[in-house]
């Protein structure tokens, strides 16, 4: 079983590792060797909701987390101070390094084959890919294919009045491939997206700007990282001032985003800084990060002055903020304008509706961000290797994993802008922890060969232990505040921690717990609640799921169903009653009027 | 995993005669046995079952249970129907009961779905369902319609906005706060409002409050005008005394009273009259003017075969401001000229001449009855507005308050309370339209400069 990926970037890498854990010889494609795994942004992996998706990817088995682990040099876990539902794990990584460990690491991987070649063309046969055709002039075979271009097709950046065609900047973008899956029928969208200025270290008046360490002790993604993971850099925080406001408002129609050169839409959660400053013209200032790219290099990533301004307005931008006065640039912020494909013509296993074993991966769906690309290409691995083997697909819920919820929201009701996950996106946001990974998702990584035997063994021990302590916990009794109750109870009020239950029961519950271990049983203990009704919930939208309509259904044809409604399901392509309902603006009299018509269809 | 169990009113409401209430699901046995009273012996080995509805040691309404057992059913899982007269607040009362212990108003067509969905249903019966579907949904359209200008709807959609504003906040608090050091707003947790005006769409409402109690009628007169005599000639049964002494009836006597399915509750009171009685007929007469002030509407009676006197038009006066029926009883007994003169001392009122004793021309009585409801609400609309609506908002009162007590709660519990507020907007959007987490996106990047 023969499986391409094209791009080797955060997708195709967990697509290529995945497929190759999964027995199937992997080709990971890529332009340029040395540009494998390279972090086109920001020099940091996770972070809230993001860093629940690279957990997920370490209970699948995928190499990202371990990556992140190996190459972090700033941790820290977000929303400390909030419950353990939405605490996510953020790093900063040296990106040089990061590239390295998976470039090595990847060259080790049997059954996976590095090789560096430019797509031009994807073979399809009777509807079906079957190969992929090289710029090079050769033609690679395959059983599938999986496409992880990230932001190379048809890639143009803009800096000012400056444009040209790219990928990333200065590398050249894929444009062949581009055309080629125009020419394949596909709906293309075009996006937009950023990057701000990196700056020479020595350069910086450091004295001037808020240090940011990381936590102690730092916490790592991987449940498989063995050793202890450690601190090496200081982040920074800084903030524009009204002269900043001045300088952009004075060149605004110099932007190509302004001027309207930028056709593409961009992400509302990552703006530029002409667009902070447009939009929320009230803020005379506005916050930025100074992040460290690595530890040999020099280079710092200026995270909030994303922008597509000329070079010298950009260098007018340093000069008015105190502290980067002096600051020399190493590399301009820039914009990037790419294709990507309405994710809506997926299937839930990532494979193209009209051509069997075609996946995609990553950015190339409208996503952003390397977590959800990472997610995608993982299951956009397993998915080939199962659909290639003529199993069933490996898809997971809504209330199962983040990943679930990211891929089901683009295949259903597909893209606008470029996608990022947020917990808000997720119903069962209390039930889609990062300390509760392994139980949602451990058994699925065995079953797929992804997670070996012992790990599963190991973890699943831990696992019990936890369950073992919540079961305890309604046996022993305490006072407290006044009041007499069972520990579960006890640790239900709003103010109890279980470190403070510990305290009361003056020795440790726990011995040799960790924070996993802590956040896990408060989670249970606390959530339990509203836990309880949304597995109600689940059940009932599992039974009405069962309900499959047929893929010839002819929305247009049912009675009962305003216009709007039956546009929106055009568009969506529900396979089942429970996917109608869960369409925006899908009324429950719709859904019956539907199951009504499938039922007389059925029986004329 | 159990289903939920359904309930609704399985006949077209406001009409007279029978109204049957269906319930579908595992509960549904079980909710009737707890509030159903077969008369004795009947309950065990028959499928239909007399006997009486009741609520805390009251019977509601005498009725008719059939109970259907799985799987040979409409639905293909353990049904009930309740056939009870056709009454409005009965209705609801029964239907409230049933919600009380464990079931919830059905979705339009939800019977029919569950039917389809464990394989019941042929094309038949598909066929006429799909009318059904028709006839809901166009209820249902008339029903947003009706509310969407109306005041429910401006209260529920001024709840929507601002949970929305509050799950804007916290949210933005959750995916965002502590990396983009954004001073959201603390959430205001200030709900009052919102609660409030829930409590007033629940309790206060006049329609729902009325629809609960029945319209508060009052016959008023002079003392031996012939009040009794009316009172149980709408009842059709000898409630009150009637005598020919002046001051027979001493308290008042309510009684309930059904017209094509609406509720009354009829008052006969202690005929005014001025000067002295003895002091219980005093303290009647207070109560009497009591009475009036509260009433709905009043039927106001005079005494065709007399003249008029002074207490008559010092009864009028007491009733000026209030929705009336002049009647001017005795009409046998009266002069030609009775009718001449009284229309004289009301001169703007219309007067039916009427008779009491021999049930002459109660007719417009009736009417004046009916017509009161439609001057409150459009019945069909309004009930199924009630039925359905009523237990959501119920829901959703709850939720804010537990929100609410959450938000008094150190330290705050962040993403419990999200959870509350999106199960208020989840409650809210089975009302109005769903709420969806884009839209929550779209308020937090409107609001807060977010981004790297
Ligand atoms: N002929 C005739 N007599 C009537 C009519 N209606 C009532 N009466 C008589 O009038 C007398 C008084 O009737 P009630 O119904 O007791 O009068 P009431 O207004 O309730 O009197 P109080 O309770 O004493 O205030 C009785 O003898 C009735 O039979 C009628 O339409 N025609
Ligand atoms: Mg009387």
């Amino acid at each position: 079983m023969k499986i391409i990926i094209v791009g080797a970037g955060h997708a195709g890498i967990e697509a290529a590792y995945a497929a190759a854990r999964m027995g199937a010889e992997a080709t990971l494609l890529t332009m340029h060797l040395e540009t494998l795994a390279q972090m086109s942004c920001n020099p940091s992996i996770g972070g809230i909701a993001k860093g629940h998706l690279v957990k997920e990817i370490d209970a699948l088995g995928g190499i990202m987390p371990r990556a992140a682990d190996d190459t972090g040099i700033h941790f820290k876990v977000l929303n400390r101070s909030k419950g353990p539902a939405v605490r996510a794990t953020r790093t900063q990584n040296d990106k040089i390094a990061y590239r390295n460990y998976l470039k090595s690491f990847l060259e080790t991987v049997p059954r996976l084959r590095i090789y560096q070649g430019i797509a031009s063309e994807i073979v399809v046969s009777h509807g079906r890919a079957c190969g992929v055709r090289l710029v090079e002039g050769e033609t690679l075979v395959a059983d599938a294919v999986i496409i992880c271009a990230g932001t190379f097709l048809a890639g143009r950046i803009f800096i000012g009045a400056t444009t040209y065609a790219a990928g990333r900047a200065n590398e050249p973008p894929s444009l062949r491939l581009a055309e080629n899956i125009a020419v394949l029928g596909f709906k293309i969208l075009r996006l937009k997206t950023g990057t701000p200025m990196r700056l020479h270290a020595d350069s910086i008046d450091w004295g001037k700007f808020m240090p940011q360490p990381g936590d102690e002790p730092p916490m790592p993604f991987s449940m498989f990282t063995k050793g202890k993971v450690k601190n090496r850099i200081l982040c920074y925080l800084g903030h524009t001032t009204p002269a900043v406001g001045t300088i952009v408002r004075d060149h605004l129609h110099l932007s190509p985003l302004f001027s309207g050169k930028i056709q593409g839409i961009g992400p509302r959660y990552c703006p530029s800084i002409e667009d902070k400053i447009v939009k929320f013209a009230d803020k005379d200032r506005h916050h930025f990060y100074l992040e460290p790219e690595g530890l040999r290099n020099k280079e710092i990533y200026v995270n909030g002055l994303s922008s597509s301004l000329p070079v010298e307005v950009q260098k007018k931008i340093l000069r008015a903020i105190p502290g980067l006065d002096q600051a020399r640039m190493m590399r301009p912020a820039y914009a990037i304008e790419y294709d990507a494909i309405q994710p809506t013509q997926l299937r839930s296993n990532l494979e193209a509706r009209e051509i069997e074993n075609l996946f995609f991966a990553g950015q190339v769906n409208g996503t952003s961000g390397y977590e959800e690309a990472a997610a995608q290409g993982l299951m956009a691995g397993i998915n080939a290797v199962l659909k290639t083997r003529g199993e069933a697909p490996f898809i997971l819920n809504r209330n199962e994993a983040y990943i679930g919820v990211m891929v089901d929201d683009i295949v259903r009701v597909g893209v606008d802008e470029p996608y990022r996950l947020f917990t808000a996106r997720a119903e069962y946001r209390l039930q889609l922890r990062e300390d509760n990974v392994f139980e949602r998702l451990g058994g699925h990584g065995l079953r797929l060969g992804l997670i070996s035997q012992t790990d599963f063994q190991r973890e699943m021990r831990q696992l019990q232990r936890r369950r073992h302590m919540i079961g305890k916990l309604g046996k022993i009794k305490g006072c407290w505040n006044g009041k007499t109750e069972n520990y579960f109870k006890l640790l239900k009020m709003p103010h109890m921690t279980f470190e403070k239950l510990e305290a009361l029961h003056q020795k440790p519950l726990l011995a040799k717990k960790t924070l996993t271990d802590v956040s896990y049983i408060e989670a249970c203990v606390k959530y339990e609640g509203y836990v309880d009704i949304q597995k109600r919930e689940v059940a009932k939208m599992q039974k009405m799921q069962k309900t499959t309509i047929p893929a010839d259904l002819d929305f247009m044809r049912v009675d009962g169903l305003s216009t709007e409604i039956k546009q929106k399901l055009l568009r969506a392509k529900p396979a089942t009653l429970g996917e109608v309902a869960l369409v925006p603006g899908v009324t429950p009299a719709a859904v019956n009027a539907i199951s009504i018509y499938l039922t007389l269809k059925h029986r004329i | 995993m159990d289903d939920e169990t359904i309930v609704a009113l399985a006949t077209p409401p406001g009409q007279a005669g029978i109204a049957v209430i269906r319930l579908s699901g595992s509960k549904s046995h079980a909710i009737v046995r707890a509030i159903f009273e077969p008369l004795p012996g009947t309950w065990h080995g028959r499928k239909s079952y007399h006997g009486f509805i009741h609520s805390q040691g009251e019977r509601v309404d005498e009725c008719l249970v059939t109970v259907f057992k799985a799987p040979r059913t409409y639905c293909g899982e353990d049904m009930a129907e309740i056939s009870l007269h056709s009454n409005l607040a009965i209705i609801e009362a029964v239907i409230d009961l049933t919600c009380r212990l464990g079931a919830r108003p059905a979705l339009p067509g939800e019977f029919t779905y569950r039917a389809f969905r464990n394989g019941k249903m042929d094309l038949l019966q598909a066929e006429a369902v799909n009318e059904l579907i028709r006839a809901n949904s166009r209820v249902f359209a008339l029903m947003e319609f009706g509310n969407l200008e109306g005041r429910l709807s401006h209260m529920v959609g001024s709840i929507r906005a601002r949970l929305l504003e509050m799950a804007v906040a916290i949210e933005t608090d959750i995916e965002f706060a502590e990396d983009q050091r954004l001073e959201t707003d603390a959430i205001d947790p200030n709900l009052e409002v919102a609660i409030n005006d829930l409590e007033k769409i629940l309790g206060q409402s006049r329609f729902n409050e009325t629809l609960d109690q029945g319209m508060q009628i009052v016959i008023a007169g002079r003392v031996n005008v012939g009040k009794s005599s009316l009172f149980n000639a709408l009842l059709m049964k000898e409630r009150s005394i009637i005598s020919h002494l002046p001051g027979t009836t001493r308290d008042y006597i309510q009684e309930k009273l059904h017209i094509d399915g609406w509720l009354f509750r009829i008052t006969d009171m202690a005929g005014i009259r001025e000067g002295s009685g003895d002091d219980i007929e005093n303290q009647g007469m207070r109560r009497s003017r009591d009475k009036i002030a509260q009433a709905d509407a009043v039927i106001f009676m005079v005494d065709a075969s007399q003249a008029l006197q002074a207490g008559d038009q010092e009864i009028f006066a007491l009733i000026r401001d209030k929705n009336r029926i002049l009647l001017a009883n005795k009409k046998d007994l009266a002069p030609p000229t009775a009718i001449e003169n009284i229309r004289r001392a009301f001169p703007d009122e219309i007067i039916h001449l009427v008779s009491a004793k021999n049930g002459e021309n109660l007719e417009p009585i009736i009417d004046f009855l009916k017509n009161l409801w439609r001057q409150i609400a459009d019945p069909a609309c309004t009930t199924v507005v009630n039925l359905r609506q009523k237990t959501l908002l119920a829901k959703l009162l709850e939720n804010l308050r537990h929100i609410e007590q959450w938000q008094t709660q150190s330290p705050i519990q962040t993403e419990m309370i999200a959870e509350d507020i999106r199960r208020g907007l989840r409650l809210i959007g089975e009302l109005t339209g769903a709420v969806s987490s884009a839209e929550i996106l779209q308020g937090i990047f409107a609001k807060f400069c977010i981004g790297k």
